[in-house]
């Protein structure tokens, strides 16, 4: 199979690190695996076990906690790698590593810190981010949860939906409302909840795709937080809430980027292998067409994400390209899988083959993540309309 | 304790792996280099042994040209400790006898050598012979072909599957060991060992640095390509129709071609 991921502009150590990674993936988490794992809706154990044990989960990290304190541009090498090889995978690794992970790193305190992250990086602790409730989605600022002071902590009640990976979790990181005179977008808190705390009870839900990662329910019934567990400051959370927006959004564009290379490459092997006519439909024009446009939109999407991470590494906030790169690289992955499924005709509507698989993960990128309507409004406010 | 583990860039297993019909040689640019597989079982169990003592020292060499340098990176992120490469335009095209004198001369200059481990064969070639050249030049035992392999501080020992049985073998050191896909699974590259590969010791030597001579004169043996040919197209099959033998049919031709 013609290979179409162009490492040059790489580094060295990052072609290393995708090679190796492949490497652990192909072993861990082959092809048959992944399809067995969809089926059963199965957390991609195995592989993710295998990464921390290899050390790669310390990229999003300090070293003075055990990490590796990588560039953004290694992150999203690692992160497109992931997503080259299995959406799911890199979700599992985004879910704790940057949405739940990135808040005790970059706003918690230096216990917090030292109890948690190495725990991250070894793969003996798994996060989830638990923010959207059933009456909140695009609109965060008008979530319900509740935290009440009580001696040495707080008591969190409220109800979360959308929280992928929390039946795996050890910990969640719960966005509560502390203060309930406050304004829309001030009185927020983040507590770091353990998962098996009195109280917490974990619904999965049944999604369309990302089975391996996926949504759950939380309903937080009077649980008990202890001060050293809360992360940040009292009220302070919206404003973290935007300062860690960059990189989770570059995860995301990241793992979109490379699945789009990934159902690009299955995509064009299966038109050569498949018949009509006498020859293998790769060599109609029409086809070859299809399947060009979707390594334009690989290309694009690859191209938009590495920006951000130029931008961020150059020490730019970089929220509209940030923005542009998850609406690119989101979208792309879908319409590539949108296309390959026409490529390959009935058989990708079968269960049988990977594209139904590539299609049903790939539509939860323009959802999750900020949908991609809030990132035009982020992007028209931008314009100044 | 120091242990040298012979590794090869070969063509990718995966890829269409071609000989250029002029020179009878690899085509290099047809396919993508990669480090052989079996490389990477030979240095797991060196990098067992150096888990197990604290003065075991790997050394990965090899033959190649100047890119396999990447191969010898990824057993130095593997966790060997330094690598050389032997590399002169004059070894272009060895044959198997050239590159084990090459090689023992290179053990002999990396010295006091007391293991050597290499694969059994390589994906390319299949010779499968070198390990126990290797051993004849230096005047060492070989173990070869072994499917479990214990290395102390003064012997070597392990197992073979041979035709209808198993041999047991062992030998004072130093000695050559050669193992098969059989033996140690090969740990996965780790991101400490990809940062810290950089920074381990990657020496090129060229064939005056070894102070020896290639090329058709300098062995007493040689292996000669007379001619290369391209692989003839495949041919069809035989087709069975079932009129009521095509379970004998079929047991024929497997018996016949020496398939079951």
């Amino acid at each position: 199979m013609k290979l179409l991921v162009n490492t040059t502009g790489l580094t060295e150590d990052q072609k290393a690190i995708r090679e190796a990674v492949l490497e652990i993936l192909e072993a861990t988490l082959p092809k048959e695996e992944i399809r067995r794992i969809d089926d059963v809706k199965e957390f991609p154990h195995a592989a993710y076990d295998a990464l921390a044990e290899s050390g790669f989960l310390g990229l999003f990290f300090d070293e003075e906690y055990g990490g590796a304190s990588a560039s953004y541009k290694d992150i999203t090498n690692f992160m497109e790698t992931l997503g080259y090889h299995y959406a799911g995978i890199g979700q599992a690794v985004m879910i704790t590593s940057i949405y739940a992970g990135g808040h005790v790193a970059k706003f918690g305190t230096e216990e917090l810190k030292h109890r948690i992250i190495p725990g991250i990086i070894n793969g003996s602790i798994k996060m989830s981010i638990a923010m959207s409730e059933p009456g909140t989605g695009s609109d965060v600022a008008g979530l319900r949860t509740k935290a009440v002071r009580q001696d040495g902590g707080w008591v969190l009640n409220g109800t979360k939906v959308w929280i992928s990976g929390a039946h795996v979790a050890d910990y969640l990181v719960v966005i509560a409302k502390t203060d309930p005179n406050a304004e829309r977008h001030q009185g927020f808190t983040t507590f770091l909840v353990n998962a098996k705390s009195a109280g917490v009870t974990i619904n999965p839900l049944q999604m369309l795709g990302r089975r391996t990662t996926h949504a759950n329910e939380v309903v937080l019934e009077n649980v008990f937080v202890p001060d050293e567990d809360r992360i940040g400051e009292e009220g302070k959370t919206w404003k973290n809430l935007m300062k860690a927006l960059g990189l989770e959004r570059l995860g995301l564009a990241a793992i979109s980027a490379g699945n789009c290379y990934r159902i690009t490459e299955d995509a064009a092997d299966y038109a050569q292998q498949r018949i009509q006519f006498d020859q293998p439909i790769s060599k109609f024009q029409v086809i070859q067409h299809k399947l060009v446009d979707m390594w334009i939109m690989a290309e694009q999407a690859r191209q938009a994400t590495y920006r951000v991470a130029e931008l961020l590494d150059a020490g730019e906030s970089a929220i509209e390209e940030t923005s542009i790169a998850k609406i690119i690289a989101t979208e792309n992955n879908f319409k590539v899988s949108d296309i390959g499924l026409q490529v390959y005709g009935g058989s990708g509507y079968a269960m049988e083959y990977d594209m139904q698989m590539y299609f049903r993960d790939s539509r939860v990128g323009p959802i999750g993540g900020g949908t991609n309507e809030i990132q035009r409004n982020v992007l028209a406010k931008r314009m100044g309309l | 304790m120091k242990i040298v583990v012979l590794a090869k860039q070969v063509p990718d297993t995966w890829s269409d792996r071609k000989i250029d019909l002029e020179s009878g040689l690899l085509d290099r640019a047809a396919s993508d280099p990669v480090p052989d597989e079996i490389n990477e079982r030979a240095l797991e169990n060196a990098l067992l042994v150096k888990d197990s003592t604290n003065d075991a020292e790997v050394v990965v060499l090899a033959m190649g040209p100047e890119d396999a340098n990447k191969a010898l990176r990824k057993l130095l992120s593997m966790g060997a400790d330094s690598a050389v490469l032997v590399n002169d335009p004059a070894l272009t095209g060895s044959d198997m006898v050239q590159t084990s004198r090459v090689l023992a001369a290179a053990i002999d200059k990396i010295g006091n050598v007391d293991v050597v481990l290499a694969g059994n064969e390589a994906t390319d070639g299949r010779g499968g012979m070198v390990p126990a050249m290797v051993a004849e030049i230096l005047g060492w035992p070989v173990l070869p072909g072994l499917d479990e392999v214990a290395i102390t501080a003064n012997e070597v020992s392990g197992r073979a599957q041979v035709d209808g049985g198993t041999l047991r073998l062992s030998s004072a050191c130093p000695a050559v060991i050669s193992v098969t896909e059989k033996t140690a699974e090969a740990r996965f590259p780790n991101f400490k060992g990809i940062m810290a590969a950089k920074k381990k010791p990657l020496e090129t030597w060229s064939l005056a640095d070894l102070g020896i001579q290639a090329g058709p004169e300098a062995a007493s043996v040689r292996s000669v390509m007379v001619s290369a040919t391209a692989r003839p197209p495949k041919q069809a099959g035989p087709k069975i129709t079932d009129d009521g033998t095509a379970a004998a049919q079929l047991a024929d031709f497997l018996i016949s071609n020496r398939l079951v």
